[in-house]
């Protein structure tokens, strides 16, 4: 892209990091703003470094359908950057005032995690201080050694407490401070066999959402909302103009898409009726629901 | 008249057969429209084959405030006889969308009739373009 990002908060475009093939979003206001303004949820691919084998709540990054960054790009919603070459050349090319600077910002943010540390263990020692307030006020709901015992619990936590505190690091889960978030942007491919992907583009343009649709047998399962706040409506597939579809595909996919109340949308990009003046490519779509019959 | 011409004449009789001995359809016919090559069936169903959401809601509030049920007349359908083994395209689909007079309400909609082997026929509605699904 030759154009800078503008700098927006409106408006600011969504850095979409390409590595080894895969597309991924790791700033959480990237992704809320995805969210919020693109309609495109993505998929929650990331682990815990300390626990990689955990893999059943996964966090960020969140990982993009290579369909759906094309829709997003063509958008203009966000933009694509090869971050390896983008990290490579930013670590090669370190200088002293950079790194001076990098530091600082892994300072600052050092410091702002352990203000919000100081501020969770006073709130908990105000709650814990005024318990033992209450209890001293009333004897007769505690024997005479609780007294002593809130003693002996509030020296070992403050003791704890310190130990995490100069323990406390702090890992950062983007780069942005770092490596600059337009470096080594991939260049809009306007020229792609546009055929793919067209099904997508124009769902997403007209405020659908759309999750994988493996678990019903599709390739997207179609949200009319923000998938948190509705059920799909439809299991949705993408064929070419003149690619064939077998009859039991559609008797199948037909028959699983109402027995889970949703209907089995096939569609496609038709060639011929291209507008050339508008951006979105002309998507023909048939619903198809089972008879009752 | 050749194979091919010939294949759609009997899935099509076969499927017309099914309609009006098994599912008691009336006044069937068979069309040949202008700009097809298959045959389609047009006929009535016994009770209304398809009611869009929309409509299904608005019936159930009428029920409400009325007490007593919205009263739906069945429509003439278009059928589209089919084999199963067969392979289509969403152009040869978007053909007879294409060919189909206007619709009177709502989308454009087919009743898709899929013939086996063993005279089993599976009726599907497909519809132009994406209409939401029914409540059931």
């Amino acid at each position: 892209m030759e154009q800078p990002p503008q700098q927006q908060q409106q408006q600011q475009l969504i850095r979409i990091a390409n590595i080894s093939g895969r597309y991924l979003v790791f700033d959480p206001d990237a992704v809320s703003a995805l969210r919020r303004r693109a309609n495109t949820n993505g998929t929650l691919v990331g682990t815990t470094p300390q626990q990689p084998t955990q893999n059943i709540f996964l966090g960020l990054p969140i990982e993009l359908r290579p369909e759906e960054v094309d829709a997003l790009v063509r958008a203009g919603v966000a933009y694509v950057v090869d971050d390896v070459a983008a990290h490579k050349s930013a670590l090669l090319s370190l200088g002293p005032d950079e790194r001076r600077a990098y530091i600082g910002s892994l300072r600052s943010r050092k410091q702002a995690a352990h203000k919000v540390f100081a501020e969770m263990t006073a709130h908990k020692a105000s709650i814990a201080a005024t318990k033992a307030d209450k209890k001293k006020r009333d004897p007769g709901a505690s024997e005479g050694g609780g007294g002593g015992g809130g003693g002996k619990l509030d020296g070992s936590s403050a003791y704890s407490r310190n130990s995490q505190v100069t323990s406390l690091g702090v890992t950062p889960t983007s780069s942005v401070n770092y490596v600059s978030p337009d470096a080594h942007a991939l260049p809009v491919e306007h020229n792609r066999d546009s055929e793919r992907g067209a099904l997508c583009q124009f769902m997403l343009s007209n405020g659908f959402y759309m999750t994988p649709g493996l678990r019903f047998g599709a390739r997207y399962s179609v949200y009319p909302g923000d998938p948190l706040r509705f059920h799909a409506h439809f299991m949705a597939n993408e064929y070419g103009w003149e690619e064939e579809i077998p009859i039991l595909d559609i008797v199948g996919g037909g028959r699983l898409a109402t027995a889970v109340k949703k209907a089995f949308l096939i569609g496609g990009r038709e060639p011929s009726a291209t507008k050339p003046d508008s951006a979105l490519p002309s998507v023909r779509s048939f619903s198809i629901e089972w008879a009752g019959m | 008249m050749d194979a091919s011409h010939q294949f759609a004449a009997d899935v099509a009789s076969a499927v017309f057969e099914n309609l009006q001995e098994q599912h008691q359809w009336a006044s069937l016919q068979i069309h040949r429209l202008p700009g097809l090559s298959r045959p389609m069936i047009r006929g009535l169903p016994p009770r209304l084959l398809y009611l869009h959401p929309d409509d299904q809601i608005a019936a159930l509030a009428y029920e409400k405030s009325t007490g007593t049920r919205a009263q739906h007349d069945a429509e003439y359908e278009w059928v589209l006889a089919v084999h199963l083994a067969e392979k289509w395209t969403l152009s040869s689909l978007a053909a007879v969308m294409d060919a189909l007079p206007e619709a009177r309400k709502r989308a454009k909609r087919i009743v898709l009739a899929a013939l086996h082997n063993d005279s089993t026929v599976v009726y599907y509605i497909v519809q132009e373009g994406m209409i939401k699904p029914r409540q059931n």
